[in-house]
């Protein structure tokens, strides 16, 4: 084994063991409060209200991330990132039309998710793998030991067909973008400094999305004071969520 | 959900009156009603020309308000031991707040009573067996049949809007095909719902939180106002 291969699967090695704490993390938080409570709709609206401003305009950062130099001879990952991009685009509105068949619109943006995009936006310009580290997390954090939590949290008899498809599509095997993103990663035979960039993005989004998840799960929690009661959302805006229609994510590719 | 211990019982040895046919009068044009109604949810929209100063909600954060003023009405002040699905303290959101519409008024100092508006036959509605037992024995067809509940008011508010909640209910719902109201209210309250057209049915039912509920009902007509503005309008 080359030295390259050596450092190449530390680095990786790294990336995993971020994923691991962050998904034992996560399993504790949804635990402390699932074992002696169900899940209530108002922890619902909040969770698909960050969702929304988590994931809306998310192609912006995965299309800046594949222009970046340095994925110029690693075309692979390039061409994952573009597909991805066009892919999660339109999921902001699976959650907002899920809020709209609970007669809601979003919650305004939660304070973590402002801070999000404001950490992430600056940094994935020069630093592109510190938001696709963030990325490996927020598609793998769900899964291995917080997966038995993430399900019994997603249960409750405000639970229909018509409010869940935002879970639906982020649960369904079909889609396991989680895997997807680590195998393009390990693909494109990234450098040490590249490693270093996505575990330190992978542990800030771990901060970031835990705090966002404590907001939804605590109603009372610190960052609940920087809340607002009302979001100024345009008629558009209104209208596209309202006639959102699933069938739109499948003729993404025309 | 099981449904609460309510008995369909009528107070007197009259027989039920049924409900009249549709009337015309000179001003007050009855809608045409040959179509199916329109869901609630898109027929009640703010109208800020004939009713400024009602909203509906679509805000959580607003909703959440209403909650905490129902609770301050029924639980706090009436004692009723009704249960919320939110972790919110002291705030009374409940499943049919998620499947009907909730309206409210405002002023200056921000909500002054809202109500809650579903169609009758929504399973969400605790009462939705009672009212439909009504519905039949009046022969009320109930696709055109909503039901209105948790009216609540600010405590600084004197209530007057609340004559104003139930007349852009009728105004909005009667021009999209609905007609008939069915709903359910304390003793005390009777004469003002007689005021808004309302009818008593002579039934009643022992709520175990509520205490004795009379259920009234209103035939607009199909009149999207009160006859009584009507004749101030000639």
């Amino acid at each position: 084994m080359l030295d390259s291969d050596l450092r190449e699967s530390d680095g990786l090695r790294n990336l995993l063991s971020c994923i691991g704490e962050a998904q034992e993390r996560f399993a504790e938080l949804l635990k402390s409060y699932l074992l002696e409570h169900p899940t209530t709709v108002d922890q619902y609206i909040r969770y698909l209200s960050f969702q929304y401003h988590l994931t809306k305009d998310v192609q912006r950062y995965f299309l800046a991330i594949a222009a970046h130099g340095d994925l110029a001879r690693r075309r692979g990952l390039r061409d994952f990132l573009c597909s991805f991009a066009n892919e999660e685009e339109l999921h902001y509105l699976v959650a907002a039309n899920d809020l709209a068949k609970l007669g809601l619109r979003p919650l305004p943006m939660p304070f973590d998710v402002e801070l999000w995009h404001t950490y992430f936006s600056k940094v994935v310009v020069e630093r592109p793998f510190v938001r696709l580290g963030a990325a490996a997390i927020l598609e793998n954090i769900s899964d291995g030991v917080a997966k038995e939590w993430v399900r019994k949290a997603l249960q409750g008899s405000f639970l229909t067909r018509d409010n869940t498809k935002f879970l639906v599509l982020h649960q369904h095997e079909a889609l396991p973008h989680g895997q997807q993103i680590l195998a393009a990663i390990e693909e494109a035979h990234l450098e040490p400094g590249h490693f270093a960039d996505l575990n330190e993005g992978a542990r800030k989004g771990t901060v970031l999305y835990l705090r966002m998840a404590e907001w939804a799960i605590r109603p009372h929690t610190l960052s609940s004071i920087c809340d607002r009661d009302t979001l100024d959302l345009d008629h558009c805006e209104e209208e596209r969520i309202r006639t959102f229609s699933m069938e739109e994510l499948g003729s993404q590719a025309a | 959900m099981s449904l609460p211990d309510l008995a369909l019982r009528r107070t007197s040895d009259h027989l039920p009156r049924p409900i009249e046919d549709p009337r015309d009068t000179d001003l007050a044009i009855a809608v045409d009603q040959s179509r199916p109604p329109l869901p609630l949810g898109a027929v009640l929209l703010e109208n800020v020309e004939r009713f400024p100063h009602i909203r509906v909600v679509r805000d959580y954060g607003v909703l959440r308000q209403i909650g905490r003023l129902r609770h301050r009405q029924y639980v706090e002040g009436q004692g009723k031991p009704y249960a919320s699905m939110v972790l919110d303290p002291n705030c009374l959101i409940e499943p049919g707040d998620f499947s009907a519409v909730n309206i409210y008024a405002t002023d200056s100092r921000g909500i002054s009573c809202a109500m809650r508006i579903g169609a009758v036959s929504d399973p969400c509605n605790r009462h939705a067996e009672l009212f439909l037992r009504t519905a039949a024995r009046f022969d009320v067809p109930v696709e055109r049949t909503l039901t209105c509940t948790r009216l609540v008011r600010a405590p600084r508010h004197s209530g007057r809007h609340a004559v104003d909640l139930v007349r852009f209910v009728r105004w909005q719902a009667v021009n999209a095909g609905w007609r008939y109201c069915i709903m359910q209210t304390a003793e005390r309250l009777v004469p003002f719902f007689r005021k808004l057209e309302f009818l008593e049915t002579g039934i009643w039912a022992d709520d175990p939180a509520a205490g004795r509920l009379q259920v009234l009902i209103l035939d607009t007509k199909s009149q999207p106002v009160r006859e009584r503005e009507v004749i101030c309008a000639r």
